[in-house]
């Protein structure tokens, strides 16, 4: 196997990455103020800080997404072995996948994917 | 290649999830975080002793505990979220209010 | 051989100090930060193992799925810093004796080497050598996965399909009094009925 320029070019981008923020780092002028980093509020003193909470549903897509990502996993060896496994298989994945649709039957008709 | 030196290094992540869990008994999520960090310790023993032992059901053993760790999280984040709904907080004193 | 070495050894001991600083650190936000450090790290040892393709799905998945899941749960309930944690080590005395009590348990079960006899726990479609030799990781991983070992794979589906029923039983409100919008509807409707002249 050959990993070295794979570190090499690790190497490289780490150099770059961390030469262009010490260089917006010890350029500029640095003035810290907690003015700066606090929310913008018209007139009174800012109550909380400025990131907004976010939905739910946002959650729900990211646990879908973590459910397919995994069915993409097992399916990646199968497409190099489709040939060789034979009809047997061929089933066992098909079941497999049958599953996840069910459950991508079911997450459709609870309305996990509508936005209201 | 000898990679049996490695063993110790990931024993001692294990126990560090499992000391995580232990000594913070305060708040869900990063209990839920030790939880991770106990499986991919896990995870990564079981790839090892597989290349050790030159057994690929190890490997597959791994892609299973792979796929118990994230619908582990994925419902205990939802156990989270939903008692953060009712109680308005992810501390674990909540949790004993079923016995009084 | 001793370079790759030494490099394993810098690479898992940066992974354990990764792990550290998730169990220490005050903001649950710095301490999956470092939690996403620390699977990287693990992958880079199986990398630098030739366990390629294991590596890449662990990149792909705990670092592209579950650690971004934690940073969506930690926007959403907007956990600013940990709550007051003045008896950290208030279970310490219980934490230490669970711990020692399970280092000596492993300590017994692990045998002194791993110098298996090999020739005794060969199964019956053993040929992983030349297989591996041959065919590479991922294909020898398709050889045994879809026709010998079914049933883990059926499990696994099982295990997802709890997880995605789970997740949607136990998040999904839907609003009452809110107004949705129906697609098909509004793709139905037509516009010669709906358009009126007016004087």
């Amino acid at each position: 196997m050959s990993y070295p320029p794979i570190a090499g070019f690790m190497v490289l981008s780490a150099f770059i990455a961390s030469f262009i923020l010490g260089l917006s780092f010890f350029v500029a002028k640095l003035k810290p103020d907690g003015e700066k980093v606090s929310a913008y509020e018209c007139g009174f003193d800012p109550f909380d800080d400025a990131r907004a909470r976010f939905d739910v549903r946002f959650y729900l897509v990211a646990i879908l997404f973590i459910i397919f990502d995994l069915e993409v996993t097992f399916c990646f060896p199968w497409a190099l072995t489709l040939f060789y496994s034979g009809l047997f298989g061929f089933y066992s994945i098909v079941f497999f996948l049958g599953l996840l649709t069910l459950g991508f039957v079911y997450e459709w008709q609870k309305g996990a994917l509508d936005w209201e | 290649m000898d990679s049996r030196f490695i063993l110790p290094a990931i024993i001692f992540l294990f126990f560090i999830g499992i000391g995580g869990i232990i000594l913070n008994r305060r708040n869900l999520l990063l209990m839920l975080i030790s939880v991770e960090l106990i499986l991919l310790a896990v995870n990564i023993q079981l790839s090892l002793f597989a290349l050790i032992l030159d057994d690929l059901i190890g490997v597959i053993i791994a892609l299973l505990v792979l796929t118990v760790a994230a619908a582990e999280s994925a419902i205990g984040l939802a156990l989270l979220v939903v008692h953060y709904r009712i109680r308005g907080s992810i501390s674990t004193d909540l949790l004993r209010l079923l016995k009084n | 051989m001793l370079f790759q070495q030494s490099i394993l050894c810098f690479i898992a001991g940066l992974a354990c100090g990764a792990g550290f600083l998730v169990i220490s650190s005050k903001s649950p936000v710095h301490s999956v930060l470092s939690l996403i450090f620390s699977f990287v790290l693990c992958s880079f040892v199986l990398l630098t193992l030739e366990i390629d393709i294991l590596a890449l799905i662990f990149l792909i998945v705990y670092v592209g799925a579950i650690a971004i899941l934690f940073l969506f749960v930690v926007m959403i309930l907007n956990v600013k810093v940990a709550e007051a944690r003045a008896n950290l080590f208030q279970y310490f005395p219980l934490g230490f004796f669970l711990l020692s009590l399970l280092y000596f348990d492993l300590g017994l079960l692990m045998p002194a080497s791993f110098s298996v006899d090999v020739a005794h726990f060969i199964p019956f479609y053993l040929e992983w050598p030349k297989a591996v030799l041959s065919f590479g990781c991922l294909e020898s991983i398709g050889f045994l996965l879809y026709t010998y070992f079914p049933f883990y794979l059926i499990g696994a589906g099982l295990l997802l399909l709890l997880a995605i029923v789970g997740a949607i039983l136990l998040t999904l409100h839907r609003g009452v009094g809110v107004h949705r919008q129906e697609v098909s509807f509004q793709n139905r409707r037509d516009w010669v009925e709906v358009l009126h002249m007016v004087q």
